[in-house]
């Protein structure tokens, strides 16, 4: 199933939760990059 | 014995006293020259770059609902946003011919384009909102007032900063809305008294939005803007420190 070729309705919402968990694993990295920093 | 007469200052000793013992003066420079050892004490303690970490943090400034790392993560957003902006720098062409199709090609034909675009949108959106509101927290937790009003003033400038990158990034698609919001935009600024038509001139690089307009906003969006936050940010957060860290509660 090709990502681009999704209905319009499944794509939209679909992209905002890669996107907000695209966020939240860097945010995650790099608070383990500083509290790793931090030891 | 001969008891020493006050002297009258000078004009000299009263020039130097307005330079340098004023309000504003002291609100940029905390510690005067460390010629006592009170002052080397303070630049030392003081230093973000002897000392990351500051000698004392006050108890409640260490829950998170003090600050609610709003701040924090503006910046976080704003380093997302340069990691996925040069990403997307990589594809696209600021050219009216080209710019809308390298956006079509990012978002169907680029490995990852797709959540590169979205993720430098929503970032966007998100630093934003954020900005805002750390803006309203400093406000309501009375953090802007001295000895931080110096900072509140940088904080200012960095908030108009992020709106005009805001701004300029959204020219950049080249698609309807883009070329209608900055044209509406634009007018708002060419509506301003006497220097209004300048200033929408000198945004535009002409009288409507074209090829000049897309270099110019191109431009500012990529280095002239980033880079000037970069330094109004670094020279905020030394200032945290410098001002004596986080604001108390009321």
């Amino acid at each position: 199933m090709e990502f681009s070729n999704l209905p319009h309705d499944y794509a939209e919402p679909l992209e905002l939760v890669f996107v907000f968990l695209t966020m939240l694993a860097s945010l995650a990295i790099m608070v383990a990059f500083g509290r790793w920093w931090q030891r | 014995m001969a008891v020493e007469q006050p002297t009258r200052p000078t004009l000299a000793d009263r020039i130097y006293d307005k330079l340098f013992h004023n309000y504003i003066w002291k609100s940029i420079f905390r510690t005067g020259y460390p010629n006592t050892p009170r002052n080397q004490m303070l630049i030392v303690a003081t230093n973000v770059f002897l000392h990351l970490h500051p000698t004392r943090i006050h108890r409640t400034h260490v829950k998170i609902t003090h600050t609610y790392c709003l701040g924090g993560l503006s910046f976080f957003m704003f380093l997302g946003l340069t990691v996925t902006g040069i990403l997307l720098m990589f594809y696209y062409v600021p050219s009216v011919d080209r710019a809308y199709l390298d956006i079509q090609n990012i978002q169907t034909n680029v490995q990852f384009g797709q959540l590169m675009r979205n993720m430098h949108r929503w970032m966007a959106h998100a630093m934003v909102i954020l900005v805002f509101l750390h803006m309203m927290r400093v406000f309501y937790t009375g953090a802007y007032k001295p000895p931080r009003e110096f900072n509140w003033v940088v904080g200012v400038i960095l908030l108009v900063l992020t709106f005009l990158l805001s701004f300029t990034g959204y020219l950049l698609p080249w698609d309807q809305l883009a070329f209608w919001a900055i044209t509406v935009g634009t007018n708002i600024a060419g509506s301003a008294p006497i220097l209004g038509p300048k200033t929408r001139f000198w945004l535009l690089g002409g009288f409507e939005v074209g090829q000049e307009s897309l270099i110019r906003f191109y431009t500012l969006h990529v280095i002239g803007l980033p880079l000037l936050a970069a330094i109004f940010m670094a020279v905020h957060f030394w200032r945290i420190r410098r001002d004596g860290g986080l604001a108390r509660p009321l």
